[in-house]
């Protein structure tokens, strides 16, 4: 249940209120954009997602029923663009990126993870190829800060299963980074 | 020995057990050294995965979060509730549906795909570009790219060839590489443009040519300044081999037709 100002502001930008949505866009946008940043790795389709998830947040407003945080409802709006986003770059890449273009080979070679050269960007790309839920947990429970129970919320299952995906993912997510670590060696 | 206690490995790292869990997987990590390898791994991976002092909202300065929450402002004003168009609408329901009501999701989408069948059955598809039309023709047709994509299209175009040609340019006295950070600038705001424009309705070629500047805008963007001399040398025979800028020049010709006509109607 939101909290009574934000409760206020919600039911204003329901009425129409522009003032009122730009207040919760600046209250939310920082967190919006971190969830988005952990799933797509990058500043600018972060950035999209994070505007296409506040457009799509006001033009759905009135069916927010106020069972849950504003928070976790955005939330669940940025994962599923987030979602949509990697599995369609995924594909477009797999698809349409003709492998032997010197500039798609180039592209492939010098994306910001290509050059893992320090242990950040060893992790952060190991868990960008962890598979899709355990990413999701991993990202929102350790990198975005969230309680068990709010990521459960916003991917609409149970704790239990939350707390699964999170051991399977961190215990590849080691394996992973010990594989990447003997490559650069 | 009593079962592994793997499923509990988690809530044991993050304090989550009740007193009797914590005593059984005490007990059974004593004796069993494949759990503690384990309890291990997950403790590992937690410590090196990046906390929130290092978000990466943090990176981005005032301006930034100011500019898009007017983007987000802007587009929310231009669009009233009654003119939303069918997708936009489409997107809602889906959107509401998403965050309300999963457990109709399956019985949900055997229904949307039908009545999609059945709309894009009775609706006239759009016009499509044959892949043997020459560009001139595909580009001249006013049914494939509208008028203010055409003036977007324009504008993304002019400022792609500055930049590649300044980059053409950038070669020293010496023949070694300058400072190429406003390069990098540049094209990191191109590659957002160029994924805007890709979100309008645009004809094949148009498509291809954006989806070629794009790729090279982002091996721009991403360019290790250290090593920029050697890294940039294959972006040049990129653009030289795809024969870029003469397929930037002769579409803005044609974009700038099509936008004059247009105004002159």
């Amino acid at each position: 249940m939101p909290a009574a100002d934000e409760q206020q502001l919600i039911s204003r930008a329901k009425e129409g209120s522009h003032e009122a949505f730009r207040v919760l866009v600046e209250r939310h946008m920082k967190q919006a954009y971190d969830v988005a940043y952990g799933f797509v790795g990058n500043h600018d389709a972060a950035t999209d997602i994070t505007q296409e998830a506040f457009v799509a947040a006001h033009r759905a407003l009135g069916g927010f029923r106020g069972d849950s945080e504003f928070s976790t409802w955005l939330h669940r709006i940025v994962v599923n663009l987030a979602l949509t986003s990697v599995k369609r770059d995924r594909h477009r890449a797999e698809r349409e990126v003709d492998m032997e273009h010197p500039a798609a080979r180039m592209a492939i070679q010098e994306l910001p993870y290509g050059e893992a050269a320090d242990l950040r960007e060893h992790v952060e790309r190991a868990i960008h190829e962890l598979p899709t839920l355990q990413r999701a947990v991993v990202i929102l429970r350790h990198v975005d800060g969230l309680s068990t129970r709010q990521v459960s919320r916003i991917l609409r299952c149970s704790e239990g299963t939350v707390k699964t995906h999170l051991y399977r993912g961190l215990k590849k997510l080691k394996d992973r980074l010990e594989f990447l670590r003997a490559e650069q060696r | 020995m009593k079962k592994h206690v793997t499923q509990l490995l988690y809530e044991y790292v993050s304090g989550e057990l009740t007193d009797a869990q914590l005593r059984e997987v005490e007990e059974h990590l004593s004796a069993c050294s494949a759990c503690v390898e384990d309890l291990n791994s997950v403790r590992t991976a937690l410590s090196l995965i990046p906390r929130n002092e290092t978000n990466p909202s943090n990176r981005q300065q005032p301006a930034f979060w100011t500019t898009l929450a007017n983007e987000i402002e802007a587009r929310i004003s231009s669009r009233p509730a009654h003119s939303q168009s069918i997708i936009d609408r489409i997107q809602t329901s889906v959107s509401v549906f998403l965050t309300a009501n999963r457990s109709y999701l399956l019985a949900g989408c055997g229904a949307l795909a039908a009545v999609a069948i059945a709309v894009a059955l009775l609706l006239p598809g759009p016009s499509r570009v044959q892949e043997t039309e020459s560009p001139v023709l595909a580009l001249q047709s006013s049914a494939i790219v509208p008028g203010p994509t055409a003036h977007l299209m324009n504008e993304y175009l002019k400022k792609s060839r500055v930049l590649l040609v300044g980059l053409s340019n950038n070669r020293g006295q010496g023949n070694e590489w300058g400072d190429l950070s406003v390069e990098r600038g540049r094209s990191r705001q191109l590659v957002h443009e160029a994924r805007l424009l890709k979100r309008q309705p645009l004809d094949v070629r148009s498509a291809k040519l954006i989806d070629d500047l794009e790729r090279i805008q982002i091996e721009l963007a991403n360019l290790d300044e250290s090593r920029a001399g050697s890294d940039v040398e294959p972006i040049i025979a990129g653009i030289r081999q795809e024969n870029l800028l003469f397929k930037i020049r002769m579409t803005e010709m044609l974009m700038t037709t099509r936008v004059r006509e247009r105004e002159y109607r």
